[in-house]
């Protein structure tokens, strides 16, 4: 395309006829794309500027206005062979190189067909009206060239986006048939290679992208040999992202299965299975996604089954499953005992005053002395969390929720002993960690540290049943003072017992259960991490550690009981007392009383004021399955308002 | 008028067109002017207008072919790089097929009738294509024109990468013909480990200066500027191992044939084209297997031939006392020896002990071949230390094996055996004390007065026997022996030699961080040998007091029994100068033990003062397992009630 400019060559006194042919050969010149005798191009204000054309003075005014459509063409074109000359340049990327290479083609046969007119004025017999003529449709596909590459321009597209443009075009023009297809075609081209670079993705999971166009991209920074070592946790998650901008707007319903294709497959090879799909068809540019979408859903599902495979097989899911089981929700229960017998002086300490490698080390012997099989033990490691249970389901659960409400001064700041902040973490390694991430993981250990502390609460209870033992041996006068004692230490027995019962019988177990029922037929990785998740969210909802208003009531209550058992621990029991000793002993067990009691009527009533179908009513059914509590609140409330009435 | 002119230059189109096509060859006349010599052509201002728009844009094209040959023909025929040349060939082929085209327009002129003459635009329509051919093809020699070999190949596989397919399907036979001489140097290399490979092409680089025991780890390595884009990192590697396998075989064991062929690598390299190194390709898959297939045989043969198993055996049991007996027996056959000064020792008086502590022990039913190659080596020389210091055994390895134990290892296992060897004569010098404590006991009970000095004593020693054992229990079992079996576990599954030489590096280096051998616990090993120095100490005392006290027991048996022999005589023996001389050597002797109590006392001291430190370094130590190691040793938590430092959290 000229650039050229200067005057043109006045057509003063020239008649109309000769003016005519004069005309005609530079209309021809100016539509290949140099200026004609008459008729001059104007220079260029900016790159994407629309051409203008100077006329010579004296043109006849009618052939003035038929040259003008004439120009059209020319003008059109003229925007038309920039982008085309600009974009192929090498940083525009491939899309935009192929772009440009579809339009030259109709450039050729645009050269052709003004060679075509030449010759035909040549041979005479050729007026400005026949080229006018002549020129219409070609002007009608032009404009439709120059409107995409302006489209392009004005986006300063690149890649992804010059197909959601194209596409864009491509529906807009959906009356006109011709048209429709001239986009299509456009489209349908300047696609082929980005798709090509989908399809090594989607059946290889390799990136092939030189000029950053492409929609998912590698973030990779470490090198490989780091990976074996460190905690690859959300390291997959992070390696590969989607450029949202990248995205062609027909595929972009399928983004997300596209990425984890790729990343699947990826997965894999980094376990060092070199998997590719064997699948033939490949994507295609179709109007409606559908060619698009058969082939995406193809490999995809072909990558998730695979990698399933390898999980189930290779990496022993289910094994690992149950040892998260195992050990994180008590399965094993002479482990925990004896935990629990062996650390019992450590954990009883300050957290600050533990010192991990020796709690380590204690939990190592544990380990070896009881019955626990040694399969992936070395992944088991003690920890020692430092905010509180109920903080760290605040943490957790308002953090994902990304509620605002949270604020650090909500936290407690109160003095956590070895028991509150014992938990285990596992070492999940890569790719198990896909399914067991570190999420799960902390809702596990919440869980763990839940179940552990009622544990505790529970054994403190027995070693009260323990040191009570001596009562045996009072005499039958001395004996029944401490009844009331006792049976506050039975009843808060029962409770622990039956919360713990509800716990791993009837809120563990029974999801376990369906939860391995459906890994039974799982097809593919997606509906493990559906399933999984389903599973530790229905335990973490069932065992009251999903919503702080349940779980704070509790935790009172579970420190009631810790309290009294302090108290009677701390008490010698001796058949004689004197009467003021006894006095002061009596009304302490009063006062613990009448602490759990309304303690566990609040909770009770917090839990019957939930729905009905929920667990949490076999829960309340449990707790008071024989009404007890019911008649003796009744009873209470008769008293206290006999009281306040007398 | 301008009508007229128009006219007039269409009956010189025709001249027009001949120099246009002159032009194309470079061939300048009175229109296109080539006086300037860079072969831009300046147009004479006899031509106007239009025609002189489309005569420039046409001599763009004269111009690019005369930029490309002038730049390919500047690359020589002989002796330039094998890849430019190649592309120099090609990119011939296709400018012949401009010149043809130049030739056919040249006929269809002389053709053209005056009725229908050609126009400078139809000749434009024709050369639009072959324009942007040339443009590319200025491109390509433009940018490879300094290149060579897989820099080269990179630089024109990026080219390739344009996504105009006609560009795709012009440069692509170049990419091939120019990565043509690039596989036959990869073809060699996999068949038959040579590298032929005169102008440094190939992504791999030999150092022939190096020796054979570095065969593996020096000789070969990737030259990564030459590593084309299309390979990867890995697959280069893949490249390099399986060729140091096959060179291994040839050069090292004659065991590949002459004229071998990797079944299916011709045609996987002739049918990959623009597809390059794709990862689930034929040629990906050809090297696969090769690499598979040779890997495991170097390895066989290692494993067969070289009795690797058996040598890295013989490193544990001897290097890295893995044998109890034997070292044991050495230790007590060498001990006289290197009692004395280093500067007195010679290795002929050791190797016979040697000998004998072989041939004494289960050691002697060892390998032949092991024990040919065990032998004592001093250390360098310091007329300072003892024999001890500088004793060392070595276990020589020559022929291909050696490539597994070159010098930097064979350093790191004389280093393990040093630390290795003085913490076993800590431990075996602590229990002959203990021993002769226990011997001693008995009859020195009958000395009241020395009871507090020997409690004393057998309390420190029996502190720093337990000290050493659990040392001892650490070091060869925590250390040693549990890396062992995961260097076995690694050597079983081991699918090539850098397996092995890997999983060997790592075993010595594990190992010799957690003997505290490494950079940054130096000042461990420092500490451990102060409490070395006071168990040498000690040893020292105890000699000094269990001679002192044999003496005076001695001397007061003699006493009784002189008594004895003066009462069955009924004599009076004592006389007021035995009386004097008794209490005289009476109260030499207290002064003695005095004398060794103060220095008991102060060893003792020094000696927890250390411990406690080392505990210290050691719970503080990043290393979890020498945070384990810090409880094993103060299990009961003696040092820690000791050291109020110590009940701190480290963590």
């Amino acid at each position: 395309d000229s650039d050229k400019g200067g005057s043109p060559l006045t057509l003063v006194k020239v008649p109309v006829p000769s003016q005519e042919q004069a005309i005609v050969a530079d209309l021809i010149n100016c539509l290949s794309g140099v200026d004609g005798h008459h008729i001059v191009a104007v220079p260029l204000e900016d790159p994407y500027a629309r051409r203008e054309f100077r006329f010579a003075v004296g043109m006849d005014k009618s052939l003035k206005e038929l040259a003008s459509k004439v120009l059209e063409l020319a003008s059109l074109y003229s925007t038309v062979v920039r982008f085309v000359e600009q974009k192929t340049e090498f940083h525009f990327g491939r899309v935009n190189n192929s772009l440009a290479a579809a339009m030259d083609e109709y450039i050729i046969d645009y050269l052709a067909f003004v060679a075509q007119n030449e010759s035909q004025l040549h041979s005479g017999n050729f007026g400005i009206q026949k080229l006018v003529f002549n020129c219409e449709s070609m002007t009608q596909l032009f404009r439709i060239l120059a409107h995409t590459s302006q489209t392009v321009n004005n986006n300063d597209a690149r890649g992804g986006r010059v197909l959601t443009l194209l596409h864009q075009i491509t529906l807009s023009m959906a009356g006109d048939k011709s048209a429709r297809d001239i986009c299509f075609n456009l489209t349908q081209k300047a696609s082929k290679r980005y798709l090509e670079s989908l399809d090594e993705w989607l059946l290889k999971g390799v990136i092939n992208d030189p000029f950053d166009e492409f929609m998912v991209e590698d973030n990779q920074v470490e090198t490989e040999g780091e990976l074996s070592t460190e905690n690859c946790d959300g390291y997959w998650e992070k390696r590969y992202t989607i450029r949202k901008d990248r995205v062609p707007l027909f595929i972009a319903d399928f983004a997300e299965k596209i990425l984890r294709t790729g990343k699947y497959l990826n997965v894999m090879q980094q376990c060092g299975k070199r998997i590719y799909s064997p699948q033939k068809s490949r994507t295609e540019y179709t109007l409606h996604g559908g060619k698009c979408e058969e082939v995406i859903e193809e490999a995809y599902q072909f990558s998730s089954k695979m990698l399933l495979e390898l999980l189930l097989h290779d990496y022993d899911l289910i094994g690992r499953l149950k040892w998260m089981k195992k050990f994180f929700l008590l399965e094993q229960g002479d482990f925990v005992s004896r935990c629990m017998d062996l650390c019992d002086e450590t954990l009883r300490k300050p957290v600050m005053d533990l010192e991990p490698t020796r709690l380590d080390f204690l939990f190592g012997l544990v380990l070896r002395t009881s019955n626990v099989d040694t399969l992936y033990l070395e992944d088991l490691h003690t920890t020692l969390i430092t905010c509180s249970l109920p903080d760290q389901i605040r943490k957790i659960v308002y953090v994902s929720n990304t509620d605002n409400s949270f604020q650090s001064e909500e936290l407690e700041d109160k003095e956590l002993t070895g028991y509150e902040s014992f938990a285990f973490s596992a070492d999940v390694k890569w790719p198990l960690s896909l399914v067991i991430n570190s999420h799960d993981h902390s809702r596990y250990q919440m869980i763990f540290r839940h179940l552990f502390f009622i544990k505790y609460v529970e054994r403190s209870l027995c070693q009260v049943w323990n040191s009570n033992k001596v009562a045996r041996r009072f005499s039958p006068r001395e004996s029944p003072l401490y009844r009331p004692a006792f049976s506050l230490r039975q009843r808060m027995l029962n409770f622990v017992r039956d919360l713990e019962y509800y716990m791993t019988s009837e809120v563990i177990e029974p999801n376990w259960h369906i939860f391995m029922e459906k890994m039974k037929k799982v097809s593919s990785v997606d509906d493990v991490l559906t399933y999984h998740t389903d599973f530790i969210d229905q335990c973490q909802r069932e065992c009251m550690l999903m919503v702080l208003e349940l779980l704070q009531p509790l935790r009172e209550l579970l420190d009631c009981i810790m309290d009294f058992c302090k108290f009677i621990l701390c008490t010698e029991l001796r058949g004689e007392e004197s009467e003021e000793s006894w006095t002061s002993f009596s009304g302490e067990v009063e006062k613990h009383s009448k602490k759990f009691h309304s303690l566990l009527f609040q909770f009770l009533d917090l839990v019957g004021s939930l729905e009905r179908d929920t667990a949490h009513a076999r829960l309340l059914l449990r707790m008071d399955f024989n009404s007890f509590y019911n008649t003796q609140r009744k009873g209470l409330q008769n008293v206290s308002e006999l009281s306040t009435t007398g | 008028s301008a009508v007229c002119r128009n006219l007039e230059s269409r009956y010189s189109q025709h001249d027009l067109i001949r120099e246009v096509i002159f032009a194309f060859n470079g061939i300048g006349g009175s229109v296109f002017k080539d006086d300037c010599g860079d072969g831009t052509f300046r147009i004479s201002q006899k031509l106007e207008g239009s025609l002189r728009q489309h005569a420039s844009h046409l001599a763009e094209i004269g111009t690019l072919n005369f930029k490309i040959r002038k730049i390919i023909d500047s690359v020589p025929h002989i002796g330039a790089p094998y890849c430019l040349t190649a592309l120099v060939s090609a990119i011939r082929d296709q400018l012949h097929e401009f010149s043809r085209l130049i030739t056919n327009l040249e006929a269809q002129l002389r053709q053209s009738s005056r009725e229908s003459p050609m126009s400078l635009l139809q000749i434009r329509i024709i050369t639009h294509q072959p324009k942007c051919h040339l443009q590319w093809l200025a491109t390509v020699a433009n940018e490879c024109k300094d290149k060579k070999g897989g820099a080269l190949l990179s630089t024109l596989h990026m080219l390739v990468q344009h996504g105009d397919p006609k560009v795709r399907e012009w440069l692509t036979p170049l990419l091939t013909a120019a990565s043509a001489p690039f596989y036959s140097i990869l073809s060699e290399w996999l068949e038959r480990g040579t590298l032929k490979d005169p102008h440094m092409e190939f992504f791999i680089s030999a150092d022939n200066e190096t020796i054979v025991n570095n065969f593996w780890q020096r000789k070969y390595s990737l030259r990564e500027s030459m590593r084309p884009s299309f390979i990867s990192q890995a697959q280069a590697n893949m490249v390099l191992t399986t060729g140091k396998s096959v060179a291994f075989l040839t050069q090292c064991c004659g065991k590949v044939p002459k004229d071998f062929k990797i079944p299916g690598l011709q045609e996987a390299i002739e049918n990959c084209s623009d597809k390059l190194w794709e990862v689930d390709g034929a040629l990906q898959v050809c090297i696969e297997v090769a690499h598979r297939d040779f890997s495991k045989e170097a390895l066989v043969v290692m494993m067969q031939d070289g009795k690797l198993a058996l040598h890295l055996q013989a490193m544990r049991r001897y290097m890295l006392l893995g044998s109890g007996d034997f070292i044991k027996s050495l230790m007590e056959c060498a001990a006289e020896e290197l009692n004395k000064k280093a500067g007195n020792l010679m290795t002929h008086t050791l190797t016979p002990k040697l000998e004998t502590a072989i041939r004494s022990t289960n050691a002697q039913y060892e390998d032949e071949d092991v024990l040919n190659r065990l032998d004592v080596k001093l250390l360098y020389m310091c007329n300072e230390e003892y024999g001890w210091d500088i004793f060392s055994l070595q276990y020589c390895i020559d022929g291909p094996i050696a490539m597994i134990f070159p010098p930097e290892v064979k350093v790191k296992y004389l280093s393990l055996f040093n630390a290795l060897w003085r913490a076993k004569r800590m431990e075996w010098l602590l229990s002959n004390m203990w021993r002769s404590q226990a011997i001693s006991a008995r009859e020195l009970r009958k000395m009241t007065e020395i009871g507090p000095l020997i409690r004393e004593l057998s309390v420190l020693i029996s502190e720093m026997n337990q000290f050493m054992r659990q040392m001892q229990y650490y070091l060869l079992f925590e250390c040693v022996e549990c890396q062992w079996s995961l260097l076995q576990a690694a050597i079983n599954q081991a699918a090539s030699l850098d397996d092995i030489i890997q999983a060997h590096s790592k075993f010595l280096d594990n190992i010799l961080k957690s003997c505290f051998l490494d950079e940054e616990s130096q000042h461990l090993t420092l500490i451990l040998r102060h409490i070395y120095n006071y168990i040498l100490d000690v040893c020292k005392l105890e000699a000094e007091f269990d001679k002192l006290i044999n003496t005076e027991f001695q001397r007061r048996k003699d006493l009784e029994k002189r008594y004895e022999q003066l009462e069955e005589a009924s004599m009076y023996g004592i006389t007021k100068d035995d009386e004097e001389k008794e209490k005289y050597a009476l109260k030499r002797f207290s002064n003695a033990i005095t004398k060794i109590q103060v220095t008991l006392v102060l060893n003792a001291d020094g000696y927890r003062e250390k411990v406690k430190t080392f505990l210290l370094a050691l719970a503080s130590h990043p290393n979890e397992d020498l945070q384990f190691l810090s409880l094993r040793l103060d299990f009961n938590e003696y040092y820690k009630t000791l050291d109020k430092r110590l009940s701190a959290p480290h963590t």
